[in-house]
């Protein structure tokens, strides 16, 4: 799909973009959660705030005197206890403990003045990556040559697993709305019924961070063997977490341009978190296995050299 | 079927006492013997006449005497002949144009007075003529882009693909092409329309008081005729533009009898681009054409046949292997008969195909793969019964067959290969339908039609039990029923009632009223802000119902300066059912189960038109407004309350101006001034993992409007030399068109989004977020055709 959006920013030569400042209608804030649990040997934190206007770029008012905690199925409690505003902190006990075990189910459960609001999630399985390598690419229509990293793993036989897969280029966090990658079963989406595969290549290649210069000419992710490196962790998620990431995708990951002309209208992203009177919340819950592999960009790990 | 129709035929023969007699014919331009649609032929005794249908054929029964008729026809010499009316008689006749200066400034090509004497009312036409001389973006003259400039037509924005009619959708317009239905009607992405100007010949679009023999969408018909090609002599069109280069020839193949038009498009940037691009002599392409070709035999004074096709492509690739290309193809067949003097009858066959195709991987280990297409037969019987003079009955009848092929998809991972393909879903729809235009009087005329329509989608396929939800949620898939192949999945009929009245106040003046009800059987899948290649068709099932709209309109129709001016106020009223809405997040593309994530809601819309038109001078043109609300209420969007659609305008103002200084140069203008469209703003904004979202806590949709646009073009016609140094005309012509689109060089918003920035944030950090508008086309685009005739 980024290269469809290439056709659109090479169309856009005709339009133009500004930013400018617009009145936002009145409207009450309401709760918002943050509450991704991975299971990892380090702390675990849930944030709970309210909502800031949308242009509003300083912290968020934290919700503070919260009861929060997650059961797991069987009873056993993870409290999340109150460090600052509005941000609740789970430690291992020991310090090589992470949070949980594969194919649980935990129950988010947060009293606010007496409410509960309450959620569950599926801690899925998620395979090893076997391996990270480099591809060459010739650049096209004016851009700049450039290598790719792709990394190698499988999805396990079985329908139903679905994955978000985080890449950090020399330390520093892909966390572009544009860079979120998300997988189904190996593929983009469970439509078509893909089981058991390789990651398809654009997921593979989706590692890459998405970066444009000034002149929002394309800057290549890797040049070189070198120095560079990057680090890539696939979480293993819900069905409902995929669904979620679709919906962030489609509000956030703004083609911009002649793009434009093919979004679909702004709508508010689904939460798994429910209050016992229906009063309308925001954000997710969910509880991801991860698996993480590094490696730097040698001449050995180039799968397919420049001819 | 044939004795039936004898029967029929023979029935007012035995219900009248008195003799009449029948005279018929063709009226056809005497310069290429193209038939004349909407041709009056009076008969001046009585003052009463009949107008030319689409084949250019008129049938007249009057008690025996002797007649003059006149033939007329807006900037062609009008004809009298006399007739001797004792028999029946055939009188066919071919009319001259006008030799005066201003020929070309003829703003409509039909009776000079048709805006107040038909019985038809809200029906956007334009000539072929005018839409030439209209400026048009970067000069190429666009047969869609130019109804937009009529009342109660608009789109949601610059460089979108489709118009809306009335407050109805993109996907609520049918297109017919010669009789053919075109599903996707854009070239690259929606800037132009697929129709090569060079080949129509006629164009009409009806947004309301629809006749009984249309149907299958809710808002509108858009009706386009090609040209059949010029059977006199040969001539050839063409011309050269910023986009386009363009040919069009036409010619006899026998005398009279026969003819042919071959017309071709295409852009030619890359072939321009090529010695400089590297990648494109390697396969990479930037290009789109059509093609479209028609020829005609009449092999007898009964006996004519028209085949058509049309062939278009867009294709974008980004190397062999890669990329995107799209395409309509149609082919029709018509037969027209002519069973006996009153009897007209046209039998039209044809088929339509549009498909798309992407591709991606670049190596045969990683690779991605995607067909859609959908593709109709259709067999399409159609008489028309000119009882006598007050009475003309059109009947006949539609099957359609259609093919819906969602995903004919493969993808292969590293060398495994998946099959993503969807079945094919085959369905039938098929119509029946009587159509009388009654003049009951002088004063009151009628035109009363039922249409009846079924629709069957037939297996073998799946058949989906979908659950309830909360609304506006994905529905749960409770059952799958396999459907084996011949059964049917779900069928869905309905009665289509059509009613339109005028009523003559005086020789200026007359008032008008209708009705119609439409159903709508496929569906056009689009949620994002413009229609685009990629929006598939389906078909109605057990779950998505088939859309019903009814729409009232009234109107007041009047003429001045003895038809100088055509004026007309027209109000209505369109209520829809079941018209399609989407979930959050509805995964629209290679999903066997999309009518999950569908919604169906209702709609209503309601507006003013006005319309003001000069005739004749060397200045004329027309004024537009639509005063209009076009609404939504869905269950799960905006609190359930009603919304505005993405495309509703409150005002739509236009005003298209020509003026001819002399027989060489002429300019033209428009100028648009359009309240801006509603869009959906945030209030608030959290952060879910570092990813900023967008919130809206009132969940309400489309609760800001756009600023307002508004735009001025222009363009300047200089025309070679019609006569030579010693006197004598030219045979060849030419031209030189000079078009500014937006000339005050204003950036028009088509919308405004929410994001948190290109700049990375760093952990721990907030996004700085921003409203961005976007511009289509930003700055005035100056561009030069040039048009040659020989």
């Amino acid at each position: 799909m980024k290269k469809l959006l290439i056709i659109f920013l090479g169309l856009s030569i005709l339009a133009c973009e500004d930013d400018i400042n617009v009145e936002l209608p009145n409207a009450e804030p309401v709760i918002a959660f943050d509450a991704w649990i991975y299971r990892k040997a380090e702390k675990q934190t849930i944030r709970i705030t309210r909502t800031n206007t949308y242009f509003d770029g300083t912290e968020p008012e934290g919700i503070s005197g919260a009861s929060v905690a997650v059961v797991d199925g069987e009873g056993t409690i993870f409290p999340f206890n109150e460090e600052s505003p509005g941000v609740y902190s789970w430690l291992p006990a020991n310090a090589a403990d992470s949070f949980g075990t594969v194919g649980q189910t935990y129950f988010l459960d947060v009293l606010i003045d007496g409410k509960q609001y309450g959620s569950v999630s599926k801690m899925g399985r998620v395979p090893e990556i076997d391996s990270i390598t480099w591809r060459f690419e010739e650049g096209r229509f004016g851009d700049d040559d450039s290598y790719y990293a792709e990394f190698w793993a499988r999805d396990f036989e079985g329908m139903g697993d679905a994955y978000w897969i985080k890449s950090w280029k020399n330390g520093v966090y892909s966390n572009r709305p544009t860079e979120i990658n998300i997988s189904y079963d190996g593929a983009f989406s469970p439509d078509g019924n893909a089981d058991g595969l390789t990651f398809i290549q654009p997921i593979r290649d989706g590692i890459n961070p998405f970066d444009l210069d000034e002149n929002d000419e394309f800057i290549p992710p890797f040049v070189e063997p070198g120095e560079d490196s990057i680090y890539v962790e696939i979480n293993s998620i819900t069905p409902e977490a995929w669904f979620f990431w679709v919906q962030v995708i489609e509000q956030t990951d703004r083609p911009g341009g002649f793009g434009e002309l093919f979004a679909s209208s702004l709508a508010n992203v689904e939460s798994n978190i429910v209050s016992e009177d229906g009063e309308q919340v925001v954000g997710f819950f969910c509880v991801s296995a991860v698996k993480g592999l590094g490696r730097r960009f040698t001449e050995d790990a180039i799968r397919e050299k420049p001819e | 079927m044939r004795k039936f129709l004898l029967l029929l035929a023979a029935i007012p023969l035995l219900i009248s006492a008195q003799e009449k007699y029948t005279v018929n014919g063709y009226v056809k331009d005497a310069a290429n013997g193209e038939a004349l649609i909407g041709a009056t032929v009076l008969i001046q005794e009585l003052g009463t006449g009949n107008i030319t249908n689409v084949y250019g054929f008129y049938s007249i029964t009057l008690p025996p005497g002797n007649y003059t008729i006149e033939f007329r026809y807006l900037g062609f010499v009008t004809q009298a002949k006399d007739i001797s009316l004792s028999q029946n008689m055939r009188v066919d006749v071919e009319l001259g144009e006008e030799q005066t200066q201003l020929q070309e400034v003829v703003v409509t090509a039909r009776a000079e007075d048709e805006n107040v004497t038909s019985t038809e009312m809200s029906v956007a036409e334009i000539d072929i003529q005018t839409v030439r001389k209209m400026p048009a973006i970067l000069g190429e003259v666009d047969i869609i882009k130019s109804l937009q400039l009529l009342p109660g037509v608009s789109s949601v924005g610059e460089g979108a693909s489709g118009f809306n009619v009335r407050g109805g959708s993109v996907g609520q317009n049918l297109i017919l092409l010669d009789e053919a239905p075109v599903y996707n009607s854009s070239h690259l992405l929606g800037f132009f329309s697929v129709f090569n100007p060079d080949a129509v010949k006629d164009m009409k679009l009806y947004k309301g008081a629809i006749p009984a023999q249309f149907g299958g969408r809710l808002a509108s018909i858009l009706d386009i005729r090609m040209k059949e090609g010029n059977n006199k002599e040969l001539e050839v069109n063409g011309g050269i533009g910023t986009v386009f280069s363009r040919i069009a020839v036409e010619a006899p193949i026998k005398k009279e009898k026969s003819s042919f038009i071959i017309a071709a498009r295409r852009s030619y940037a890359d072939i321009l681009a090529r010695p400089f691009v590297e990648e494109l002599r390697n396969g990479a392409a930037l290009n789109f054409y059509d093609l479209t070709l028609k020829t005609n035999y009449e092999f007898s004074d009964k006996n004519q046949i028209f085949l058509s096709g049309y062939f278009g492509q867009d294709n974008f690739k980004f190397d062999a292997q890669q990329g995107f290309s799209w395409g309509n193809r149609t082919a029709t067949v018509r037969w027209n008969h002519l069973f006996n003097d009153r009897l007209f009858s046209n039998f039209t066959f044809f088929f339509s195909d549009y498909e798309y195709n992407l591709e991606f991987g670049d190596t045969s280990r990683d690779k991605f793969k995607w067909n859609s297409d959908i593709n109709t037969l259709a067999l399409k019987p159609q008489f028309t019964y000119f009882i006598d003079q007050r009475n003309e009955l059109t009947f006949g009848g539609e099957v359609f067959s259609y093919t819906f092929e969602p995903a004919r998809a493969t993808g292969v991972s590293d060398g495994d290969v998946i099959d993503l393909s969807l079945p094919d879903r085959k369905a039938i729809e098929s119509a029946v339908y009587i159509n009388n235009d009654q003049k009951i009087n002088d004063k009151l005329s009628l035109q009363y039609g039922l249409r009846f329509s079924y629709f069957a989608l037939i297996g073998e396929g799946n058949k989906f039990i979908l659950g309830d939800t909360i609304p506006g949620r994905r529905r749960p898939i409770e059952d799958i029923i396999e459907v084996d192949k011949g059964e049917t999945i779900a069928t869905h009929h309905g009665w289509e009632p059509r009613l339109s009245l005028r009523y003559q106040i005086n020789r200026s003046t007359s008032v008008k009223a209708s009705y119609n009800r439409m159903l709508q059987y496929i569906h056009l899948i689009s949620n994002t802000t413009a229609s685009n290649p990629l929006d598939v068709w389906t078909p109605s099932s057990n779950n998505l119902k088939p859309q019903v709209g009814q729409q009232w309109a009234m109107g007041l129709f009047k003429n001045l300066n003895n038809n100088k001016y055509e004026t007309s106020v027209e109000f209505y009223y369109r209520e829809t059912d079941r018209q399609l809405e989407y979930i959050n997040g509805a995964d629209l593309l290679i999903n066997e189960a999309l009518e999950a994530d569908l919604l169906a809601g209702i709609g209503r819309a309601y507006g003013m038109e006005l319309y003001v038109k000069k005739l004749t001078g060397r200045l004329n043109g027309w004024v537009s407004y639509t005063l209009g609300r076009t609404e939504l209420q869905t269950t799960g969007i905006n609190q359930g309350d009603w919304y505005p659609t993405r495309y509703d305008q409150t005002h739509n103002f236009k005003v298209t101006a020509f003026y001819e200084f002399n027989d060489r140069w002429s300019i033209s203008s428009t100028f648009s001034y359009l309240s801006g469209t509603p869009t959906t703003f945030p209030t608030h904004r959290y952060e879910v993992q570092g990813i900023t979202i967008p919130h809206n806590s009132n969940d309400s949709r489309n609760n800001v409007r756009l600023p307002d646009y508004h735009r001025l073009d222009f363009s300047v016609t200089k025309k070679g030399r019609a006569i030579r140094k010693d006197g004598s005309p030219r045979k060849n012509r030419d031209e030189l068109v000079f078009t500014v689109y937006n000339i005050y060089n204003r950036a028009n918003p088509f919308s405004i989004y929410f994001w948190q920035g290109q700049d990375r944030v760093d952990a721990g950090a907030l996004a700085d977020t921003r409203a961005t508008q976007v511009s289509i086309f930003a700055s005035f685009i100056p561009s030069i055709t040039y048009n040659f005739k020989f």
